[in-house]
């Protein structure tokens, strides 16, 4: 009951896009890699994100995210497709968790692979869990600063008396 | 008066009564008992010689300190490769919530279509928030989001792993 015709959705076309249908330990097998490779798009739109709250001012840079995350894919499936699977099997069947310590081995193969087909290292351990800095071109969103009528007050030249009995300060009460 | 037969006791009488204790037959005997429990140890000493060796020898760390780190790091190595592709999920995630609006605007247009007062999104003309600029985008609760749906898809969503 909270979504009137008043507020503007975009339309389709901007929604329905093409969508990165893979599954989690593909994603979690090159990762880091992906992340690495869209760094730019994926740190713009975290911030747009972060600042607009609002998911209808973010639909391009989003957009561009899922692109360049497809294009990545699509990379690596031509170039990177044996490793990469096995180590998503690998991370699959080997934990419940998807740890990466018992697949060190397909580890390092798609990361030999990744590095020297599509020439992206794996970023170094802390990379993402730490600050990234990003220079954006996108101006800064002003806050909504809400307007209330003015308020009635007294006069600013009123009479001050002094109190009739004095401070009714009485000790701690 | 009929003739009565007596009651006797068989030719030969009754067998005798057993009264004394009879014990089972003794499928454990003692020494088994003893033997066993000196097997069990024994396998349990050489399992834990055997991990005491594994963890020597194969293990990736073995002072506490440096275990610590060493799995902290591999926690950190695992929340990283969730953290690369957040973006990716949220991107996908926002897109598929403003679509799911759109199809609940639509869903309440069709079912109040026999209301003749009513509009859609507000109560009778009423807005939900009144001093928000117009381009404000509402805060959707969670039971709104499922209000249209089974009961038991909002209990997913607020209860992932229920069935754990």
């Amino acid at each position: 009951m909270a979504i009137p015709d008043s507020l503007e959705i975009p339309p389709d076309e901007e929604l329905n896009v093409q969508e990165i249908n893979v599954s989690s330990p593909v994603l979690r097998a090159v990762g880091p890699q992906m992340g690495k490779a869209c760094d730019k798009e994926c740190k713009e739109y975290m911030l747009c994100r972060e600042e607009e709250r609002d998911p209808r001012k973010c639909l391009k840079e989003g957009r561009e995210v899922t692109s360049c995350g497809l294009e990545f894919l699509y990379k690596v499936k031509e170039h990177c497709k044996n490793e990469a699977e096995s180590f998503a099997r690998c991370l699959e069947w080997n934990s419940g968790d998807m740890k990466a310590y018992y697949c060190r081995k397909e580890q390092a193969l798609n990361d030999q692979c990744l590095a020297s087909k599509l020439g992206i290292e794996r970023p170094p351990l802390g990379y993402f869990t730490s600050i990234r800095i990003h220079n954006s071109t996108r101006p800064r969103p002003t806050p909504w600063i809400p307007k209330f009528p003015a308020t009635p007050s007294f006069p600013e030249d009123r009479p001050i008396e002094p109190a009739k009995h004095g401070s009714r300060y009485f000790g701690w009460w | 008066m009929a003739s009565v037969k007596q009651d006797m006791p068989p030719a030969g009488g009754y067998a005798p009564i057993i009264y004394q204790r009879v014990p089972h037959k003794r499928v454990i005997q003692n020494w088994m008992l003893v033997a066993g429990l000196i097997g069990t140890t024994a396998y349990g000493f050489y399992l834990v010689k055997k991990n005491q060796r594994f963890v020597k020898y194969a293990s990736a760390c073995i002072q506490l300190m440096h275990c610590l780190v060493f799995h902290s790091k591999l926690k950190v190595e695992k929340f990283e490769s969730l953290v690369a592709v957040e973006p990716f999920l949220y991107a996908e995630k926002d897109r598929g919530f403003l679509k799911e609006l759109k199809a609940l605007r639509e869903y309440e247009r069709d079912l109040m279509k026999d209301h003749p007062y009513w509009e859609v999104g507000t109560l009778y003309g009423d807005h939900v928030y009144r001093s928000l600029p117009k381009d404000h985008f509402p805060i959707i609760t969670i039971s709104e989001y499922y209000s249209h749906r089974p009961f038991f898809d909002q209990w997913e969503y607020t209860w992932p792993d229920h069935w754990l």
